[in-house]
């Protein structure tokens, strides 16, 4: 088979697992990962790329910009930004 | 290769429509976005970004001193505004110092538009952005080139700007994420200008090369590229993640008009604390390739006009560990991180630009407090005709 050939198939295939997965998959999560507190998604999360910094660096407004830019950037979910951006405020 | 181009519109639109399936109402009351009469708590502000200064020792085997030099400093300051809960605009420019003299724009002062751009959020789990934005092509550019991210001072060889992935590109982009049961997925989906291919108009020697930060479109043909990534572990710990893009890059009208590169990548981050090792690891791989469609270039040989072609594939990989003694009893000890990497660059055979090359790569890292850290590293580039070139590298980074 040619390499092209097999590539471009490889490529449709990933779309397609994708596609496939998005619907066989709920979109619920399970209930031990919907539980999870914004402390331990804070920790799970939050320091994957870059060192995460304590609470009181940043006002809560400041956070809410930071919630929302990460969401979009790191690609968080959005429960996800919310829970933390709760247990940021409450921790300060 | 028509079957395939059929099949990638549909393909994207049933990406959109899948989303739509688990989507919230998408609210079109514009008020919603940004309301009219907008109080100051509206419209939230901050300034953030980073700065780095440092210093190179270069080994100069045709001498026996080495070459040692001050070298890039950069301050790169990011605009970030939420003009409502559905909005946010994010830009940042660099200010660099990079080589020559003069610290003035326009002498040795360069003035980037890194990224600008507004991301509008159509529900849970879509956010739809429009501008300048970094590429779906991998993830180190988008996650890791920051200098206060990237535990070196150098880039991996042939990775990300300037290396085969785009970089940034102009454009739309539909992202977001997901929860599927423990694990978590994420996507990324650009239409953007894209790259035009190089036909060494200017010089020969770049010959089939990709050229982005292409601002006007040479061609009514948009690059189209994603990412997905999966988070197979309940605490994020793992992410693996493959990217592709397709465009095609001639000159509209040209000879070179049907030319096509086809881009796949494949990317990995791991991040853990490990009790028996009393601290943290990290570890991040890509993979690139690269590959466009062989044509033929013009070069001039003897005043005689002459063809060459070449099968123009590239590959470039890396891959790292850092360790990090988080758990240690001594506090000092706890600010060190010593990093590894080792990076690969296999240029297309039979073309005039780029060398193979690997490179060895270690570091000390030192992080004063959490967002600033000193490097202190050692690189060795090892070239296919056997020549080496070593460099001590120096710098001291902060995010703000």
């Amino acid at each position: 088979m040619k390499k092209k050939t097999f590539l471009n198939r490889l490529y449709i295939f990933t779309i397609l697992s994708f596609l496939i997965a998005s619907f066989i998959f709920s979109c619920a999560p399970t209930k031990e990962v919907a539980n999870k507190g914004g402390g331990q998604l804070w920790s799970e999360n939050c320091g994957r790329c870059h060192n995460s910094p304590p609470a009181s660096t940043y006002s809560a407004e400041q956070w809410d910009v930071i919630g929302m830019h990460m969401r979009m950037r790191a690609k968080v979910t959005a429960d996800e930004v919310r829970k933390i951006i709760k247990f940021l405020d409450s921790a300060k | 290769m028509k079957a395939y181009k059929l099949l990638l519109l549909p393909l994207f639109a049933s990406c959109l429509a899948s989303f739509n399936a688990f989507s919230q109402d998408i609210d079109l009351d514009f008020d919603s976005i940004v309301p009219a009469k907008t109080k100051p708590s509206d419209l939230k502000f901050l300034l953030c970004g980073e700065a780095f200064t440092g210093f190179s020792i270069m080994d100069n085997k045709n001498n026996k001193k080495n070459d040692f030099s001050f070298s890039e400093t950069e301050f790169s300051p990011v605009f970030l505004w939420k003009l409502s809960d559905k909005l946010i605009y994010e830009g940042e420019v660099e200010f660099r110092l990079n080589n020559g003299s003069g610290f003035a724009a326009g002498e040795g002062m360069k003035v980037i538009l890194e990224f600008s751009n507004f991301s509008y959020v159509i529900n849970d789990y879509m956010m739809l952005r429009a501008g300048l934005f970094f590429s779906s092509m991998g993830i180190f550019e988008d996650w890791h080139h920051q200098q206060v991210n990237n535990k070196f001072v150098s880039r991996p060889l042939g990775i990300g700007h300037h290396g085969l992935d785009s970089g940034t590109d102009l454009g739309l982009n539909l992202r977001g994420a997901f929860p599927l049961r423990n694990m978590k997925m994420n996507y990324s989906f650009d239409l953007t200008n894209g790259p035009k291919l190089n036909f060494g108009e200017n010089d020969e020697a770049d010959a089939g090369k990709l050229e982005w930060e292409n601002i006007t479109d040479n061609n009514n043909n948009k690059a189209i590229a994603g990412r997905i990534g999966l988070l197979p572990f309940s605490n994020s710990s793992l992410e693996i993640g493959g990217s592709a893009q397709t465009s095609l890059i001639g000159d509209r009208h040209s000879d070179y008009e049907n030319v096509r590169t086809t881009y796949f990548g494949g990317d990995l981050l791991y991040n853990k604390d490990i009790a028996a090792i009393k601290g943290s690891i990290v570890v991040k791989s890509q993979l690139s390739y690269n590959y466009i469609d062989r044509t033929e270039y013009d070069f001039v040989e003897d005043s005689l006009s002459k063809h060459y072609s070449f099968e123009n594939e590239a590959i470039a990989w890396f891959t790292q560990l850092s360790y990090r003694p988080t758990q240690a009893m001594n506090k000092v000890l706890r600010k060190f991180e010593p990093s590894v990497r080792y990076s690969s660059f296999d240029k297309p055979e039979g073309s005039k630009w780029g060398k193979d090359q690997t490179q060895w790569a270690v570091t000390l890292d030192y992080w004063i407090a959490w967002n600033v850290v000193v490097k202190l590293s050692y690189e060795q580039d090892m070239i296919k005709n056997n020549t080496t070139q070593s460099r001590y590298l120096v710098e001291m980074a902060m995010g703000f």
